[in-house]
């Protein structure tokens, strides 16, 4: 008897464990990378572009030499759905195998559907146990799908690497860095307003695509460079093939990243095989884009809500207006935030803790005998900038992007008083008071002395 | 009284299980629905509440040596008592099992399994439970004790690797959604605590009295700590409202978690704990049943029953249509039925306390 029991025992966990229903074959998976969403031609529709890889471009199939990587690694289906995962099953009808999204690193929504509002999107984003938890959100100026069409990883041959390093990139401040979790948190939060990055593909670049991009041929003068005004900037070509990109993008000029360009995705000005680019940063009032910041104002709110790590920042200089003096900024410190709800409005305390190196320095001064006049004058320039960044998103944009209500929360005993208190209706008549501590600290492998230059 | 003893320790990792099990589904939700940002002081609160129920419970019980609460009972009032007893302590029992044995399969089917059906995931779980049961208390008690640490120790690196992703900010306000919300309305939580009636239950196979309180007291205490740290780290990394929204709460933590580029997707090693603890817990829980229904109707053996305890389980655990029914019914499970596991051994220690009362003015007079 004990051994018939054993037996069926035996055969029992046979049968139920060796094999089972969720059983997966790689072959049989098409692995989506990223997605784009654009309104779709009738209403309540949307236009899914699934960007999915190749694997066999990326690994060499059976060869033993690697992949081609690029433009190869991936393909692209578009279908037009209500929902997420009614696209995919669209998809799923005109791919030989069957798309999963557990693998996906990127959500692209174009700008017309993310100021409608992407309630829906980030619900499915929620809800799915497909869709990870870290994947990248971004806003694409223009149609999410000519940003994913422009995409040709040139330092990468697998595309999710590329989405990867760009998106998570520590050492550039011109990108939020913001994954889909903390934008489902706090889109319906009372404490702050979400941000997302802003991606484009090359201005002109969708026009070129279509048979309509302006060119100009060798010799033509080509628009200038320094007639400020607008920052989305127009793209020009000159001769065939050969192009030189020349937009109107304004200057800054102000001490923080001086004679930086104004850049947001789309319009730089920057000659690359990759005709994608992200660079600024979409503002949100709950689920739905009310505005964007370039890639300096992007720059400050890293600083400002302590994201940042370190960039090449260009500082002017009183002594040589002319020539911008480069530092490795850093930020060593988390900033610190005080925030007093005591009265009609918010009083709001920040202070920044940056230190810099000397990366580059005009050749006929010396900053570095001066080091502790141009750490003063350059902190001003970095307050000033902080200044004008928060009051600028509080006033007109009524966003508090940096998330001092998370702050503000502090001074209340229950959730209902804070909801009572209306922290992000208050918000926009906030007093700001920046306090900058930065220290140069280092002079780069050369100390250059005056006495000597002049001898 | 049994001849067979399980250990101290051994002990302690069952109600500790039976307890903290709820802890991997979504009890800190229930936390955060009731208290907001202030999940983790209601935990706190709950533990002292539970220690203090138990404390009662145990002064109650003084008199009563080694027997759980149905031989009491029919000790009190003879037979029919015992029957009203242990038919209450089964029902309990019962729906709190089926309740479990149909959330553990719709949470395995939505994250694991998406393409197996259901009642495949059901079955199976419920051959491996009562293969655990029929294995018995013995070793049911060395596996809790064997793994129990292991479970402990992956939690501890689970909340280690989250800590860069704290936001100390989120546990203000400070008193969440009221101190109304936390100190009374939460007390409906203290069902998490109800599970120690288990001890009650295995009280026989307990070695001596002072070892079963000292298990009582540390099972709650411990788990009352888990408690209260899970929901601690959930509310530091989920912002409120938000974080009400998640059904699984501690799955979403460790889906969370990632180490460098390279390591992600660790969740998988959290739901291998999932289950073992949650096939341990079953286990547990059908030996429990089976056990109750031999001392109610004074079966020789208990592994008869097994078979036919596990089908009317996973019978109970198919009515509710959806997982929405299977919440409104835990609803009425924690109102209605949770309250009775912990009254009943105090009320029977007391009728108890008052029989060897009187017997004894009785004797003396």
């Amino acid at each position: 008897m004990k051994k018939v029991k054993s037996l069926f025992l035996a055969l029992v966990l046979l049968f139920s464990l060796t094999g089972c229903y969720d059983a997966d074959e790689p072959n049989d998976i098409v692995y989506v990378m990223a997605l784009g969403v654009d309104r779709g031609a009738h209403a309540g529709e949307y236009t899914f572009t699934i960007q999915f890889a190749r694997p066999t471009q990326i690994s060499g199939g059976a060869s033993e030499e690697g992949g081609p990587g690029g433009e190869e690694a991936f393909g692209i289906v578009t279908v037009n759905a209500p929902t997420i995962y009614s696209g995919i099953n669209l998809a799923n009808h005109i791919v030989s195998k069957r798309f999963t999204l557990a693998h996906m690193k990127l959500i692209v929504i174009s700008e017309e559907v993310a100021k409608q509002g992407v309630l829906d999107m980030a619900d499915t984003i929620a809800r799915s146990s497909d869709i990870r938890p870290n994947i990248y959100l971004c806003v694409a100026k223009g149609e999410a799908k000519a940003y994913l069409e422009g995409i040709h990883p040139v330092m990468e041959v697998n595309p999710e690497k590329y989405y990867q390093l760009i998106f998570e990139n520590e050492y550039s401040g011109f990108v939020p860095k913001n994954l889909s979790q903390d934008f489902y948190f706090y889109m319906t939060s009372e404490e702050k307003n979400s941000v997302l990055p802003l991606a484009a593909v090359e201005e002109g670049t969708e026009k070129e695509e279509k048979g309509g991009r302006e060119t100009k041929g060798a010799g033509e003068e080509t628009g200038s460079e320094d007639s400020g005004g607008s920052s989305s900037g127009q793209a020009e070509s000159n001769g065939a093939g050969e192009e030189e990109i020349v937009r109107d993008i304004e200057i800054n000029e102000q001490g923080f990243e001086y004679r930086v360009k104004e850049y947001i995705a789309g319009n730089m000005d920057v000659e690359k095989q990759n005709k994608s680019e992200v660079m600024g940063l979409a503002v949100f009032d709950g689920d739905k884009m009310i505005g964007e910041l370039n890639a300096i104002e992007s720059e400050l709110f890293s600083i400002a809500s302590g994201q940042f790590k370190y960039s090449y920042t260009n500082f002017y200089s009183q002594d040589s207006p002319d020539d911008p003096t480069t530092l490795r900024l850093e930020q060593n410190r988390k900033p610190r935030y005080k925030v007093d709800v005591s009265g009609d409005h918010p009083k709001i305390d920040l202070e920044v803790f940056l230190v810099g190196d000397f990366v580059s320095i005009s050749p006929y001064i010396f900053l570095e005998n001066d080091i502790q006049n141009y750490e003063q004058e350059i902190t001003g320039y970095v307050q000033e900038a902080l200044e004008k960044f928060l009051e600028a998103t509080a006033q007109d944009l009524e966003s508090d992007i940096v998330g001092f209500g998370s702050y503000a929360k502090r001074s209340f005993w229950t959730h209902q008083q804070f909801e009572a208190y209306d922290w992000l209706e208050r918000y926009k008549d906030a007093e700001f008071h920046v306090e900058v501590r930065l220290k140069l600290r280092g002079t780069g492998l050369i100390l250059r002395n005056e006495e000597r230059i002049g001898e | 009284m049994s001849k067979l003893k399980i250990k101290s320790k051994e002990m302690t990792s069952l109600v500790i299980n039976a307890i903290s099990v709820k802890l991997l589904f979504s009890f800190p939700r229930a936390l955060v629905v009731r208290s907001g940002s202030a999940a983790w002081i209601q935990m706190i609160y709950m533990t002292l509440i539970a220690l203090f129920i138990f404390y009662i419970t145990v002064k109650a019980y003084e008199k009563a040596g080694m027997q759980d609460v149905v031989t009491l009972a029919e000790r009190v009032g003879k037979k029919p008592l015992k029957i009203v007893v242990g038919l209450v302590v089964t029902v309990i029992l019962l729906l709190n099992m089926s309740i479990n044995m149909r959330f553990f399969p719709e949470i395995v089917n939505e994250v694991l399994l998406p393409d197996t059906p259901m009642e495949f995931i059901i079955l199976l779980f419920a051959v491996s439970v009562a293969f655990g049961a029929y294995m018995g208390i013995d070793s049911i008690s060395r596996i809790h004790a064997l793994f129990l640490p292991i479970a402990g120790v992956v939690l501890f690196i689970f909340i280690l690797l989250l800590v860069p992703m704290f936001h100390v900010n989120n546990l203000f306000p400070f008193f969440g959604k009221g101190t109304y919300n936390i100190f009374v309305k939460g007390l409906d939580e203290l069902r998490i605590f109800a599970d120690i009636l288990m001890l009650n239950i295995l009280l026989p196979f307990c070695g001596d009295k002072k070892s079963a309180q000292k298990s009582g007291f540390m099972a709650i205490g411990i788990s009352g700590f888990v408690g209260a740290l899970i929901a601690f780290v959930f509310v530091m990394i989920f912002p409120y409202p938000a974080s009400e929204e998640f059904v699984t709460p501690l799955y979403m933590l460790a889906r969370l978690v990632r180490i460098g580029r390279f390591f992600q997707r660790l969740e998988a090693v959290f739901e291998f704990v999932w289950s073992i603890a949650m096939l341990l817990y079953s286990s547990l829980y059908l030996f429990a049943l089976c056990q109750v229904w031999k001392e109610t109707f004074g079966l020789k053996y208990y592994k008869p029953v097994i078979v036919p305890m596990i089908t009317l389980v996973v019978m109970l655990s198919l009515l509710p249509e959806t997982i929405v029914d299977l919440y409104n019914r835990n609803i009425l499970v924690s109102a209605v039925l949770y309250p009775m596991a912990f009254a009943l051994p105090i009320i029977i220690g007391i009728l108890y306390r008052f029989k060897v009362r009187r017997r004894d003015q009785v004797e003396k007079g």
